[in-house]
């Protein structure tokens, strides 16, 4: 029903909760202290009307233009993984340690490649209308395209581990690269090609499903650098337990001692299990653990809590320091 | 020089064998392995994974009384052999009992900061497995490959030294008395090095440091978590044990990334980081299991406060 549809245009662009809170002319600082958790460098080169490139500038791969339609024709810097609480939740989903390495290799792509992205850039600049008559244009195009596409490709090649790693395999993404290279090359598109130009999509895996709730607490101000997010965490009833996000370090895991004991009390006596979801942690701590453990250890006969999402390394450091083995704790994917 | 004659009972013995070569080692320790299947005593072997199969294709079947182990594994990082000998003890020792071993942590391709930490690792067996009664340990060091200055820190961390067909006391033995292993130098930091201060309220920025450097150097995302948790741990026992902050440095070394935290706390005791933790879920555990997930530990306090450097191998 038209009537029905919520007046979008109420809340103000300012307080849009998809609105990138940082300063958008992103600095080498900026990469190199990002605030933002999911900050993902990518250059984007400015061109002129004739699409002569002007410079080129940091920007973030999800940044987008904001629909001004919704604005009353307004545009507005837009994430495209949306609030603050949704940045968080995606790199909880893609691990903070991956967006480490991912981060890295587009440095490291930048580093290498920025060269010939530049001569190539260059190159497609004396092939346009402006330039006609340079009879040596072309060929030289072609020249810089195959030198950029075998350069992306020993570069993709010698760290085929680390891009495993993050769940690109190396072929495939040389293939995806020298594609989407020689697309770009024939389009009037502005900005040379990029590792963080390839579709997110293939980088992130699905994120959790974590909605903070009314009942949620947040012992300290949800901040947006993703290593001070405090811990955040929910009472569910469905499964009866918790859901955890943020970080849980010494600062805050006699919080999270507080509430799994409090769940455990609120949790009728016949209820065999209390599950805790981690699904959105993005890190914790032994003292984290510790308070999982002291709770599964003072837990009564026969019921137990139940650990869901508990990355590996956590699960390693749990049977390293013989915590794994308690009858009152289980774990699971 | 007083020759002496072979311990019949009684304490821990830990003697290193100075041997040339290897036909020299398979002669020394076969006959070593033999005299304790002869006498029913359960040996444990560590040594690298070509040892164990000369040693294997030149033995009878010893199986039951005989455990191989290879050194590449367990002493890779040398701070966890200390548990494998405690383990072997407490599992196969008792009133009475007699046990034999072979460790071999010290060879000539061990990277600097290695061999200084097996040659601490040395000085601790005196203090850790001080109660192993009936505990007879040969450390075999090869002298035609090892520096002079190795073997002669070998003489000061074994009370006694078979050398060729001599067994003699070391005149230069020093037992270790409570820190004097803490106290053993650490080389130069690099001034390239990446420095923060920490306090309780900057962890977060610490581990977000930690992680980008350890990307940077090129370590995978399960070493990245694994090396973040490590540091984080190390950094805490800084805020709550070492005065509430702390300086934490990282840099690149040879094949690894090392990162070093020091506050102005004191550590109590040298073995902190290798004895299993109890099951008290309040007890501590977390150097343990930072030695159990960083390829090397180096640990040093005095008066003037504590570093503790981690090194991850960047592949």
């Amino acid at each position: 029903m038209e009537g029905a549809r919520a007046p979008l245009e109420a809340v103000p662009v300012d307080a849009r909760p998809d609105r990138c809170p940082y300063s958008r002319s992103f600095t080498a600082e900026f990469v190199e202290n990002p605030c933002c958790p999911a900050f993902q460098a990518t250059t984007f080169t400015v061109a002129d009307l004739r699409h002569r490139p002007l410079n080129t500038t940091l920007t973030c791969q999800h940044l987008t233009v904001g629909n001004g339609q919704q604005n009353g024709g307004r545009f507005y810097p837009r994430c495209g993984l949306g609030s603050a609480d949704d940045r968080l939740r995606w790199l909880a989903g893609f691990g903070s340690a991956r967006l480490d390495v991912v981060r890295s290799l587009e440095e490291e792509f930048e580093a290498e490649m920025a060269e010939r992205r530049d001569q190539l850039v260059e190159a497609r600049e004396r092939l346009l209308p402006a330039a006609a008559g340079d009879s040596t244009a072309p060929a030289d195009f072609e020249l810089r395209l195959t030198e950029f596409v075998d350069g992306a490709a020993a570069f993709i090649a010698a760290r085929a581990v680390r891009f495993a790693d993050v769940g690109l395999p190396a072929d495939q993404l040389s293939e995806l690269l020298a594609d989407w290279a020689s697309t770009w090359a024939r389009s009037r598109d502005g900005h040379g090609p990029a590792i963080s130009d390839l579709p997110l999509s293939i980088f992130a895996r699905e994120s959790p499903t974590f909605v903070p709730g009314g009942n949620a607490i947040q012992p300290g101000p949800p901040a947006d650098d993703a290593g001070s997010a405090g811990l955040v965490l929910e009472h569910t009833a469905d499964p009866c337990g918790l859901r955890l996000g943020g970080n849980i370090d010494v600062s805050n895991s006699m919080v999270l001692a507080a509430a799994l004991s409090a769940a455990l009390s609120a949790a009728a006596a016949s209820l065999a299990e209390v599950t805790v979801d981690f699904r959105g942690v993005l890190f914790c701590d032994v003292s984290g653990l510790r308070a999982l453990v002291q709770a599964a250890a003072h837990i009564d006969g026969g019921r137990r809590i139940r650990v869901v999402g508990l990355p590996d390394h956590l699960l390693r450091a749990t049977r390293l320091a013989e915590w794994a083995a308690l009858p009152g704790l289980v774990f699971e994917p | 020089m007083t020759t002496i004659t072979p311990d019949v009972a009684g304490p821990f013995c830990h003697e290193a064998l100075f041997y040339a070569g290897g036909e020299e080692f398979l002669r020394a320790t076969a006959r070593f392995i033999t005299d304790g299947l002869l006498a029913g005593e359960p040996t444990l072997v560590v040594v690298s994974a070509a040892k164990i199969d000369a040693l294997r294709a030149g033995l009878p079947p010893c199986e039951d009384t005989v455990i191989f182990a290879d050194m590449a594994e367990v002493g890779a990082n040398p701070g966890r052999i200390i548990p494998a000998w405690r383990d072997f003890v407490r599992e196969h020792g008792g009133a009475g009992v007699r046990l034999r071993g072979i460790g071999q942590p010290v060879w000539a391709e061990r990277g600097a900061a290695e061999l200084l930490e097996c040659q601490r690792h040395e000085r601790l067996l005196n203090m850790a497995l001080a109660d192993a009664e009936g505990f007879k340990l040969l450390c075999p060091y090869d002298v035609t490959t090892l520096a002079p200055a190795v073997l002669a820190e070998a003489e000061r961390s074994h009370p006694i030294v078979r050398d060729g067909p001599t067994r003699r006391r070391s005149a230069v033995y020093a037992h270790p008395v409570a820190g004097s292993t803490l106290e053993a130098p650490l080389s130069h930091v690099p001034v390239d090095a990446r420095e923060a201060r920490f306090g309780p309220e900057s962890l977060g920025r610490i581990r977000t440091l930690v992680g980008r450097e350890a990307a940077r150097a090129g370590l995978l995302s399960a070493r990245i978590a694994e090396l973040v948790l490590a540091v984080n741990e190390v950094a805490t026992n800084s805020i709550t044990h070492g005065g509430g902050s702390g300086r934490l440095r990282v840099w690149r070394e040879s094949n690894a990334l090392v990162c070093e935290v020091s506050d102005r706390g004191q550590v109590g005791s040298a073995l902190v980081d290798r004895l299993r933790p109890n099951p008290d879920p309040q007890d501590s555990r977390g150097l343990w299991i930072v030695n159990q997930l960083c390829d090397l530990v180096q640990l040093r306090s005095g008066a003037i406060g504590t570093i503790v450097r981690l090194h991850m191998v960047v592949a």
